[in-house]
């Protein structure tokens, strides 16, 4: 089988691995030329309408494990390919000087054993980094079960490292891939995280100490492959960024590419779901609440119809409203349509003047939502309320949004 | 109304702006050089003096900072807009306030300022991303492109760092603006327009195909959404797009 060929392969086998970004790389300036931007960079968009910024394939899809909602399990009839190390090197380099993408985000099926696919991936980072001198960005799948020593080589190399955590649930884990579990997942999930904070620690101290993943782990799971609710996959997500500080957790709708008992049905991806995940998500990262704040066990699942801060905000009201002439950065966040641009803008404009609801929307704060939770100058954004009955303010909310049940891959901005 | 004209450069610009705010005339009109139906009373046309602009810079960044400067420069930089009273006004303004204005959002001078400087901040971004570098028989890459704004002197210095071991000529073809790096330093030049048609390196037609055949099999048929894929990637730069079959 040629390059070519390989390349086709391995990149649709790669597919439904979610993560592309290529941020949290500080800026270098290497003599050997080459950089990645701090805040990452898209190169193109595929006609699903994701972001393409990485070269993202697989070193192999001949797996030895059979993970029942994986298109390269071992018992699938499929055609098989394995790149080398310098196939996978020389396409990364040749991609790169012609600015179709940001760098590398090599995965693999387990090919021969957890040890010898970690060591190839290992090799091709180090052979792009320490022979060819390539600054481009480098994200490494760890693989569960690889020796320790081979992963410290992968974050030596590669910008950033991350571990599937798969499904939500050991549970589901041993029902749907039963080749894996738990506590090989985490336990270099555990290793990476300590590592990158060891090094980080020393490297202020000294810049010859080398950088280990200078740009984070990690992870990402199959939503709707597996029963568990939100709350459950929240929490799931909070506590790896609590304990292994995970940058990132992603989550991937589950497309049905078996048929298998195990698995639900025919269905379209819950990308619906996905994208309140998402939104979910970035409210733990950026807009400082707790996953417990978002749902409990009377409401394990996100509202389909709106989006989860508006949730929170109708069980809340006691909270609002927020004057906007008064309010701090963390009670602005708070408030649904407001978005950290938007908060950000409202502090600066704030220290030119007082604000109305008109100066609002001249700033570029969309009110559409903003305005019911709001007061500028003890004035109420909207004519009514938030005085009124949390129910009617919901219908209120769903009539403003145009838009019927989202479908397809959705903004995130 | 008095009015103004000068030679397109930075300079002349700032020169044109220091005359105004010395004889401290309200509602003056610069005119660009490309601006052409010339009125019955001809504008009149300032000439280009380093120190008059170097000392309104000077003055305009002891309040408006970095970030002020960063901003006029973009404005400079923008097409379709009138930036000559943009960048007249937020001088103006700023050396009125004795402060940095860039929050000011409310007020519409910074307000269209800054929403115009977004824009062709967004692009410059956009293109770090976007452009398309092809592999000549020399060995050297050539990226012709055709961006809304006049962006191929912000956009090198990116490049510059990023491809710093290749020789390389980023080429606007509407302006008919090229930027070489030739491994130490980049040089500014005019290309002719339109999109030269140079032999291609030995590799460059597999590797581009490779490209192609990437993009359209990275992509999850399932989640077909082409809407939202033109939102990122507007059809009128498709032109250069290797992965479309672009030039």
């Amino acid at each position: 089988m040629d390059k070519a060929q390989k390349l086709e392969l391995l990149a649709a086998s790669a597919k439904y691995d979610v993560s592309c970004s290529s941020s949290g790389r500080r800026h270098q300036n290497p003599k050997a030329g080459g950089s990645a931007a701090v805040a990452g960079c898209c190169h193109s968009w595929s006609e699903d309408g994701r972001c393409i910024s990485l070269l993202k394939i697989l070193f192999s899809n001949a797996c030895i494990y059979d993970c029942a909602f994986c298109v390269n399990r071992r018992s699938n009839d499929i055609p098989r390919a394995t790149f080398t190390v310098d196939e996978v090197a020389e396409l990364t380099l040749e991609f790169y000087r012609r600015n179709y993408i940001e760098g590398l985000f090599l995965s693999s099926g387990i090919w021969r054993s957890p040890d010898d696919t970690m060591e190839c991936l290992a090799r091709v980072a180090e052979t792009l980094r320490f022979r060819h001198r390539f600054r481009g960005y480098i994200h490494l799948k760890a693989i569960p079960g690889a020796d320790p020593v081979l992963i410290r080589r992968a974050g030596l190399a590669a910008d950033r490292l991350s571990v599937n955590i798969e499904l939500p649930t050991e549970k589901s884990l041993l029902l749907l891939a039963p080749d894996k579990n738990r506590q090989a997942i985490l336990g270099p999930m555990k290793q990476i995280g300590k590592r990158i904070r060891e090094h980080g620690a020393e490297r202020k101290k000294s810049r010859r100490v080398p950088a280990f993943a200078p740009a984070g782990q990690s992870t990402q799971l199959v939503v709707g492959a597996s029963p568990e609710n939100d709350l459950q996959i929240l929490n799931l997500s909070q506590s790896l960024y609590d304990r292994f500080r995970l940058k990132r957790v992603y989550y991937s709708a589950y497309v049905p590419v078996n048929e298998d008992r195990r698995l639900p049905g025919r269905c379209l991806p819950p990308v619906g779901r996905e994208h309140r995940l998402y939104q979910a998500d970035w409210l733990l990262r950026f807009y400082g609440f707790r996953a417990e704040e978002i749902l409990s066990a009377a409401q394990p699942d996100l509202d389909e119809e709106l989006d989860p801060k508006t949730a929170w905000a109708l069980r809340n009201p006691a909270f609002f409203p927020v004057e906007v002439n008064g309010a701090g950065y963390e009670t602005l966040l708070r408030v649904p349509g407001i978005g950290v641009l938007s908060a950000k803008r409202i502090l600066a404009a704030r220290r030119h003047g007082s604000l109305d609801l008109e100066d609002l929307a001249r700033i570029g704060v969309v009110l559409k939502r903003a305005r019911y939770f709001i007061t500028c100058r003890g004035r109420f954004g909207a004519e009514s309320g938030f005085d009124q009955a949390p129910e009617r303010l919901r219908l209120e909310l769903l009539a403003g949004s145009k838009r019927g049940p989202e479908r397809g891959q959705l903004r995130l901005f | 109304m008095p009015r103004y004209r000068y030679d397109g450069s930075f300079e002349g610009l700032l020169t044109a702006i220091q005359e105004i705010l010395a004889r401290g005339e309200r509602g003056a009109e610069i005119l660009g050089a490309e601006d052409g139906n010339l009125p019955l009373f001809p504008p009149e046309l300032v000439a280009t003096r380093q120190q008059a602009a170097r000392s309104l810079l000077e003055a305009f960044s002891a309040y408006g900072g970095k970030k002020g400067l960063r901003l006029v420069v973009l404005l400079f930089l923008a097409d379709g807009a009138p930036r000559e009273r943009l960048i007249l006004d937020y001088v103006r303004l700023t050396l009125q306030q004795e402060r940095e204005i860039g929050g000011w959002l409310t007020h519409p001078v910074v307000a269209e300022a800054v929403a115009v400087a977004g824009r062709v901040a967004g692009e410059v971004h956009r293109f770090k991303g976007l452009l398309r570098f092809r592999q000549l028989a020399d060995g050297s890459l050539y990226a012709p492109f055709e961006p809304d704004h006049n962006i191929a002197a912000a956009l090198a210095p990116h490049f510059a760092r990023r491809l710093r071991g290749e020789r390389w000529l980023i080429h606007d073809c509407r302006r008919g603006l090229g930027i070489f790096w030739d491994g130490r330093e980049l040089v500014p030049a005019a290309v002719a327009g339109g999109i030269a048609d140079p032999e291609l390196s030995e590799g460059e037609d597999f590797f581009q195909a490779c490209w192609r055949s990437y993009h359209h099999h990275i992509s999850v048929a399932e989640r077909r959404n082409p809407n939202l894929q033109r939102h990122f990637m507007p059809k009128r730069y498709w032109r250069y797009l290797t992965e479309f079959n672009g030039v």
